[in-house]
């Protein structure tokens, strides 16, 4: 394979006409073949952040547990300092006085990095509209994934862990900031709303709540 | 010993690629091992019964933004996770995992491995105080005196096994075990050097320096990336390093009946060591650092001190 | 109970018949109105003087009556401090009260005549903007330092989305860093004692260790803990604050959130101090639903205890297996209630509806499994020698200290006094129940794990009395005031068909007083205290929660531990974040 180098100050296009048509796809199969690899590894390893706010950080606590287990997806490896986590869950209220040190814990995880917002509180602010609330942590963090509910069940956090998961798989970053564009391309978010619809509105037969 | 023009390079690729798979293998081992201990699956979805769980882990490690903290001493901070590396793979020098199958039988095979123990410290220590971070200087802190401690009472209890054997070479220690293992003469010992190799190891019950729920990550709170990883991946080489000294020095390495080859039984040996160790991480409750020390001074050192003069005064008596 | 004359004629008797303006309250505890110049003396005498004393200050909080209506032409005070006050000699509250016509009242601090009154006046001036005159350190609490108002006042805006769009700037990030930096000085610590420097340790807002945002600043020396400042409301939600806008019906679910782990026993506290006010009595299935909902809600919430606390002296496993359990449990409440951790299913004068069909197999098989795995986790934390070598000794407070400090529930019972509300003065139908109230003796951390431990093996037996005798009958009274109220009775004319509208639109309209409510919650005393004007909502509703003067304690109690036992002592507290902020 034929390797160029390239002067700063050389128009963009200079070099493009060099190569064979063959070498570009070599050398983007190559490239992408390890973007693939990585985001596979990133997908399957998707170490959280010890953090918790509040009633959702039980939820997600039991998430780790036997009846969950969401070890199986090789998230259990829960990291105490922000250094060492890939996501952080927004698990419960995001509080004004808290607020600055969620952002402060944000910038101290390394690249990359992902953000789940769980639960109501932190999705919107949810049933706490009140002075000492931010209405919704994606004031001031990017957020990746939501996870309805208040607080949401432990397989609702799984799914939404899966969601970003699928995500990550297909997310395509800069393998080094020599090679390649310089850009993240994220895919596109999903509604699961959306893909649900069909499914649910086939649903017509209910249990009674008076029966177990 | 059959020293014939061995092809050196082989072995030491070998045990370098071998040591390297096992710790990894030993993540898998331990996430599977402790879910087993909980009532769970642990990692399954990753590859056949999830062992590619490793590869992720390590992808997304190698690729994970690597950052040195402005406030860190740069040069002691990049230091510290190579030597645990380091320092634990020299050790495999001197362990025989099969006759002929070693790196160098040195004579003084078990004092290189106690100086390379000792050098590990170092990287707690090190990596502690150059992160600047006041939960790892605490870290580090319990670590320097945990492992320095436990250093004493680990080679004070393996005299008794070179009083037994009356060599250094971790070789002539196996071959001296023909007869009778040397665990049952020296359980006292075996006892103390176990004891002594989860502290070195800083497992839990004795993880003491990066303690979860007191100190966050202990000493690598400040670490990220592969640096992290290299602490991480020190961590498991480690307790292979123990299970494999274990196994060397009071179960006979590589010995055992003929039907299997005696790679097979020292491999077999380890691995039940191994497991072991992370059957106590699944039990354990974790001592008070001072509980611990109080612990190895006032009742390990006077156990090993014992130990050794009854096998000193055996061993004299029996050559009378 | 005694009905508080006594205590008023020894009052009289020594401050002079007129000192006192007695007033009468629905929950017919003895209120009295008493002048500014005389708190100190008659708190004093209250609490060292009089025989049978009231050691325990219950709770300490204020009203902002400016909004208020005038009652009978009677222009109300500005503000009301309250003081609650509680004997257990005679098993009997005081409620004293302290008027104010001031904008800004400057009030005397009580905060050396009890030690849990430091944080509570702290709150009331971070609340209400009332200063305490002698209180060695009023901060904010449990805002952060560069709030500008005081939230509980009238004036202030309660929704957020009233207070503009939130933003954080660097400029804001950098000003809130430089707020939270701690100051060693403003708490009279020094920075370096004779022979050696003293290292200042952030635990927290965010640390594996503390179970939710909560800070704690250690100063030490070496690992040896010299001092700890906690600092709270990081967790604050204005719970109280939301009371005053949300009906007397659509505050129940936020009474859930109060203390998280305890789910349907915030909404019976809630419903006890309530139905005081509406004087609904409910009928005995509604007694006993509850009473089975509430324990075991307590169990669940001890698992969840049980399992951290283990992990906190570094046991990884038994929280999985606790968590399993509580999956039992959260099974039952799933079938019974439709929710989990914040069911929400209480109702003022009731339940949501009736126990589904077949609910006593899933009790009964949780009765019988249950207490094997109890038997298991005994020989698995209780009896393991590194657990008790951890926990033995380790933050110890006598029952005077305990008393002196606020401490309820088991925390208390640890110290080898048998007091628990449920016995002492039964609610919901607790007379009815044959248990135990189980008591340890040192008042160590691994004594408040036995009284929990033995306390989940009673819950058990309640719920198992529960099952065996539930009686038949209406899952809601029959009241006016009950919600949602009864369908049956709105089909007759335009009058109850109205009635029934505005009772589920408007919500219910409580009579005006006030009334107040103490149950045995999970953690200790909790209780609402609430002044009703009439109204759709409450006028000002006041949660007592037993976690806040626990919390409180903990620099007492951590003084020469190490770090590593603070660890064992927070876990031991068995503390809930929303629980001590609210």
């Amino acid at each position: 394979m034929k390797w160029w180098l390239s002067k700063p100050d050389d128009p963009v296009k200079a070099t493009s006409g060099t190569s064979s048509y063959e070498e570009t796809v070599q050398q983007s199969v190559l490239l992408t073949t390890v973007q693939d690899l990585v985001a596979w590894g990133r997908k399957n390893s998707m170490w959280p952040f010890h953090f918790g706010l509040s009633c959702c950080f039980v939820e997600m606590a039991t998430s780790m547990t036997p009846k969950y287990d969401v070890a199986r997806f090789g998230a259990e490896v829960i990291r105490g300092t922000p250094r060492e986590a890939d996501v952080m869950i927004i698990a419960g209220t995001v509080f004004i006085k808290m607020a600055p040190i969620i952002k402060r814990l944000h910038e101290q995880m390394m690249e990359p990095r992902w953000v789940i917002s769980m639960g109501s509180c932190a999705n919107s602010g949810g049933m706490f509209d009140i002075y000492s609330v931010v209405q919704g942590v994606d004031k001031f963090l990017p957020v990746d994934v939501y996870v309805p509910g208040c607080p949401p069940r432990p397989d609702a956090f799984m799914e939404g862990l899966m969601l970003l998961a699928e995500s990550v798989g297909k997310e395509r970053r800069p393998l080094s900031w020599t090679i390649g564009e310089q850009c993240v391309i994220r895919p596109e978010k999903i509604d699961v709303k959306e893909r649900r619809q069909e499914a649910r509105s086939k649903m017509t037969e209910f249990r009674s709540p008076d029966e177990v | 010993m059959e020293t014939a023009t061995p092809n050196y390079l082989l072995i030491i690729g070998g045990v370098l690629f071998v040591m390297l798979n096992v710790a990894a293998l030993l993540i898998w081992v331990e996430r599977r091992g402790l879910a087993l201990f909980q009532d769970r699956y642990g990692p399954n979805r990753a590859g056949p019964l999830g062992l590619f769980i490793v590869a992720a882990d390590s992808i997304k490690l190698f690729f994970k933004q690597d950052w040195i903290p402005p406030f860190a001493d740069k040069p002691v901070f990049i230091l510290a996770p190579a030597i645990v590396v380091v320092t634990v793979l020299m050790s495999f020098v001197v362990i025989p995992f099969a006759p002929g199958i070693i790196v160098a039988d040195l004579n003084i095979g078990l004092l290189f491995f106690l100086a390379m123990s000792s050098m590990g410290a170092y990287s707690i220590i090190l990596g502690g105080w150059a992160s600047n971070n006041k939960y790892s200087l605490l870290g580090a802190m319990r670590g320097a005196a945990q492992m320095i401690s436990y250093e004493v009472f680990m080679g004070l209890s393996l005299m008794g096994v070179v009083l037994l054997s009356g060599s250094f070479s971790l070789v002539e220690i196996v071959e001296a075990q023909r007869g009778l293992w040397f665990f049952i003469p020296q359980i006292v010992g075996f006892v103390i050097f176990f004891i002594a190799g989860i502290a070195e190891t800083h497992r839990l019950p004795f993880d003491i320096p990066e303690a979860e729920s007191e100190l966050i990550a202990g000493f690598h709170s400040e670490y990220s990336g592969m640096k992290f990883g290299m602490f991480f991946i020190g961590e498991y080489m480690g307790i292979t390093l123990i299970s494999c000294m274990i196994v060397t020095l009071y179960f006979g390495g590589w010995l055992g009946p003929d039907f299997l080859p005696p790679i097979v039984w020292f491999i077999l040996k380890t691995l039940f060591f191994l497991l072991i160790f992370v059957l106590l991480r699944a039990s354990m409750p974790r001592p008070r650092y001072d509980q611990l020390m109080e612990y190895g001074w006032k009742v390990l050192l006077p156990l090993t001190l014992l130990n050794l003069m009854v096998t000193a005064g055996v061993v004299l008596w029996m050559n009378e | 109970m005694e009905n508080g004359n006594s205590t008023l004629e020894q009052l009289q008797a020594r401050f002079g018949a007129d000192t006192f303006t007695p007033q009468t309250t629905k929950d017919e505890v003895l209120t009295l109105w008493m002048p500014h110049d005389k708190i100190k003396e008659v708190l004093t005498f209250l609490k060292k003087e009089i025989s049978q004393p009231f050691l325990l200050l219950y709770d300490l909080t204020a009203i902002d009556e400016r909004t208020r209506k005038p009652e009978n032409g009677h222009i109300p005070y500005a503000f009301t401090i309250i003081y609650h006050l509680f004997s257990f000699d005679r098993n009997s509250f005081i409620r004293l009260k302290v008027g104010y016509r001031d904008e800004f009242p400057t009030v005397p601090s009580i905060s050396s005549l009890w030690a849990n009154a430091n944080w509570y006046e702290r709150e009331v001036y971070d609340m209400f903007g009332i200063r305490f005159e002698g209180h060695p350190h009023l901060y904010r609490i449990l805002m952060p330092r560069t709030w500008v108002g005081h939230p509980l006042r009238k004036e202030h805006p309660a929704r957020a989305t009233e207070m503009g769009p939130f933003a954080l700037y660097d400029d804001k990030v950098d000003l809130e860093q430089a707020a939270l930096q701690f100051k060693p000085e403003e708490w009279g610590l020094q920075r370096q004692s004779d022979d050696s420097d003293f290292m200042f340790l952030n635990i927290g807002p965010q640390h594996p260790g503390t179970h939710g945002v909560l800070r704690i600043v250690l100063q030490l020396d070496g690992e040896d803990i010299v001092d700890a400042i906690p600092d709270i409301g990081f967790h604050h939600r204005g719970q109280e604050k939301m009371a005053e806008r949300q009906s007397w019906h659509t505050y129940l679910p936020y009474t859930d959130r109060v203390d998280y782990l305890g789910g349907t026993m915030n909404n019976l506290a809630y419903l006890m101090a309530v139905e005081k006010l509406a004087g609904i009595q409910v009928p005995d299935r509604v007694k006993v639903i509850r009473v089975m909902l509430c324990e075991l809600f307590r169990i669940a919430s001890h698992l969840v205890w049980y399992g951290t606390f283990a992990q906190d002296v570094g046991q990884l496993s038994p929280v999985f297996y606790m968590f399993t359990d509580r999956e039992k449990i959260f099974d039952i409440v799933e079938a019974v209630t439709g929710g989990r951790m914040h069911p929400n299913w209480f109702r003022i004068g009731g339940v949501a509806q009736d126990l589904p069909k077949g609910w006593e197999t899933l009790v009964q098989n949780f009765i019988n499994y249950f207490p094997k795995r109890l038997k298991e986790y005994d020989g698995m934390v209780m009896k393991n020698s590194l657990f008790k070598a951890r926990t033995k000794g380790i933050g110890i407070f006598t029952l005077d200290e305990a008393i002196e400090w606020g401490v309820t529930g088991p925390n208390l019972r640890a110290c080898g006094f048998e007091w628990d509300f449920r016995k002492k003065q039964p609610y919901s139908g607790y007379e009815m129940f044959d248990f135990d109230v189980p008591t340890a003796a040192n008042g160590d951390c691994y004594d408040r794990a036995v009284v929990r431990v033995a306390e989940m093996r009673q819950s058990l037996r309640i719920i198992d009395q529960c099952l065996k005798n539930m009686p038949s009958g209406p899952y809601k009274s029959d009241h006016p005031l009950t919600t949602p109220p009864i369908k049956k009775h709105t089909m007759h004319d335009i009058e109850t068909l109205i009635t029934h509208f505005l009772g589920v639109s408007w919500g219910p309209v409580m009579p005006v007083g006030e009334a107040m409510s103490c149950i045995e919650a999970t953690k200790g005393a909790n209780g609402y205290y609430i002044t009703s004007d009439g109204n759709t909502s409450p006028y000002r509703l006041r949660i007592r929660t037993p976690s806040f003067p626990h919390m409180q304690m903990l620099p007492y109690i951590t003084k020469g531990y190490t770090v590593a036992d603070l660890l064992s002592i927070l876990g031991a507290m068995d503390y809930v974040l929303a629980d001590i902020d609210r």
